[in-house]
């Protein structure tokens, strides 16, 4: 039965908001959002000066950007024979009757595999459904598309390791 | 809170050629609106707005009063000049091109309903006696592009058609459209399953969509657009999506003055009920400042919601038909807007993560309009 059931949390999009923005007067801080957000920047501002109670925040590790995973990934499977096209659309059937629709960082059409290399942007797209439904896939009838994980500069050679291993497991299981 | 009036339709007769399943329009008979009734309208419009007021033809098929139409038009552009610009909703059955000349000559513009590919249309708009009309349509494109390049594609979506709809949509935009307008029939009766195969429906389309922005296609579908827009420029206020009886009315054939089209039916009673004045005596008042009021309201059911502002709930015509009230959202809108703004969004984000320059143009910058019709001009001078 449909029916009427307000959304409490949704993740916010992460294009911009322009500079026509205006925010209605109903987003302020009586809202859970606005009350996080203040508590939030708080947080940040103690943080920053190092004077606060919780220090100076811990500095993100490096991580691997898109391209250079694209270019250690695609060396990987150019050595196996395997040429790959970038941003390739695919609709992938997360259940019975809905489909997805998804962009993929490398795609052989005509083996139908693939990966995609997971960065910061992408886990609103490749959610734990997609990427469910994409690992079962794999273990089935394709398209084979391996999700990897964002990964940290100093362990880029796990790259090499995970895109070789994933071809090894299709050529042993006969599916390229 | 009364402003003065931007819109207004203005329908000329109930009568149509057509049957489609969904009309809002009530029964087609043969009841027209006079000479007089006319000319006075526009004297009532004209007086009503401070600054420009758009008056669209509608019906049933306006066109099938033709030279009431014509004799409108003479008599504004001769009194009032661009106070009153005309458009028209049309089912483009009638359209020719003596038509298509009075329109250029006189700076009217329409709007086509057409629902999609042939199987879409067909479906659910057919001739009185049974046939489709989606071939008396398709030929005329050509020429209706040579017209206006830019000309709208309306269609509606019921649930029997909801398995068209990308199909359609793609359909629509390989013919030549660069603007569909789709919306829902919101008082349809609409399943669970039905939203699971508009879900799906619409995946395709945003599929087809993201890449019509890579490849710089100028392609506008309001579904999309509009959600986008929500967040990339301005969520949803008072007023924005549906301002009936205040900057928006509709006048029936009778002369008597509705909130929006969409409470006229065949304009008798229990319809009749929700005029709110007529263009002899002019508004009521109170009757017409509590349509506002009610539209105007804070939807109660929506409280903490994070979609408000992004979503369809404040049409108050589209509430009213579903519901019997312009307050009380029908769970179709909710479900709808629940379903379709998450995949909008992922749509939006791959956008502007794969720094597509159409998205930015579109969304962020507002000279496109403008800079985009130069572009089709001067490529269309280079030939």
């Amino acid at each position: 039965m449909l029916k009427i059931k307000p959304v409490e949390r949704y993740a916010i999009p992460r294009y911009p908001r322009g500079v026509y923005c205006e925010c209605p007067d109903f987003i302020s801080l009586s809202t859970p959002r606005g009350v996080l957000t203040a508590t939030v920047m708080a947080f940040l501002l103690e943080a920053c000066t190092g004077s606060g109670t919780t220090g100076p925040p811990p500095l993100p590790p490096e991580m691997v950007t898109e391209s250079e995973a694209r270019a250690i990934i695609d060396q990987v499977f150019a050595g196996n024979g395997i040429s790959l096209t970038h941003d390739v659309d695919l609709n992938i059937e997360t259940h019975p009757g809905d489909t997805v629709a998804i962009n993929v960082d490398g795609f052989n059409d005509s083996l139908q595999v693939g990966y995609e290399y997971l960065d910061d942007q992408d886990h609103l797209i490749f959610t734990p459904e997609v990427r469910a439904a994409l690992d079962s896939l794999v273990n089935e009838s394709g398209p084979y598309v391996k999700s990897i994980d964002f990964t940290p500069r100093e362990q880029a050679a796990l790259l090499e390791a995970v895109a070789q291993e994933f071809i090894d497991s299709l050529r042993a299981g006969g599916a390229i | 809170m009364l402003e003065s009036l931007k819109y207004s339709a203005l329908c000329l007769t109930h009568n149509c050629n057509l049957r489609c399943s969904y009309c809002y329009a009530g029964k087609k008979v043969n009841r027209r609106m006079t000479r007089e009734t006319a000319l006075q309208a526009i004297d009532f419009l004209a007086d009503q707005s401070d600054g420009r007021c758009v008056v669209t033809f509608f019906g049933g098929e306006p066109l099938l009063e033709g030279d009431l139409l014509k004799e409108v038009v003479w008599y504004s552009q001769k009194k009032y000049g661009r106070k009153v610009d005309f458009r028209i909703n049309t089912n483009g059955t009638l359209l020719d091109s003596e038509w298509l000349k009075f329109f250029k000559k006189h700076g009217l513009y329409f709007a086509l309903s057409l629902d999609g590919n042939r199987a879409q249309h067909d479906a659910v708009r057919r001739f009185a006696r049974g046939a489709g009309s989606y071939e008396r349509i398709a030929d005329k494109l050509e020429d209706i592009f040579e017209f206006n390049p830019y000309t709208i594609a309306v269609s509606v979506v019921v649930p029997e058609t909801a398995g068209y709809l990308a199909e359609g949509i793609r359909h629509l935009f390989d013919r030549g459209f660069r603007y569909v307008l789709q919306t829902l029939d919101y008082s349809a009766n609409w399943r669970s399953r039905d939203i699971k195969q508009l879900k799906n429906q619409y995946e395709k389309v945003a599929g087809f969509y993201r890449q019509a922005l890579r490849d710089g296609w100028k392609i506008a579908y309001s579904p999309f657009d509009e959600r986008i827009k929500t967040w990339a420029q301005k969520p949803y206020g008072r007023g924005d999506l549906c301002d009936l009886a205040n900057t928006q009315i509709a006048i029936a054939a009778s002369g008597q003055i509705y909130p929006c089209v969409q409470f006229i039916g065949d304009d008798t009673d229990p319809y009749r009920e929700n005029a709110i004045g007529d263009v002899t005596d002019g508004f009521d008042t109170d009757k017409r400042t509590r349509f506002i009021e009610e539209n105007y309201l804070d939807k109660a059911s929506c409280k903490g919601c994070e979609l408000y502002g992004r979503c369809a709930t404040y049409c108050g015509c589209v509430n009213w038909r579903a519901t019997g009230s312009v307050s009380a959202i029908p769970p179709i809108i909710c479900e709808h807007e629940r379903m379709l703004i998450p995949i909008v969004d992922r749509l939006a984000n791959s956008l502007y993560k794969k720094k597509v320059p159409l998205f930015k143009r579109k969304f962020y910058e507002p000279t496109f309009p403008v800079s985009s019709y130069i572009e089709d001009c001067l490529i269309k001078r280079g030939g």
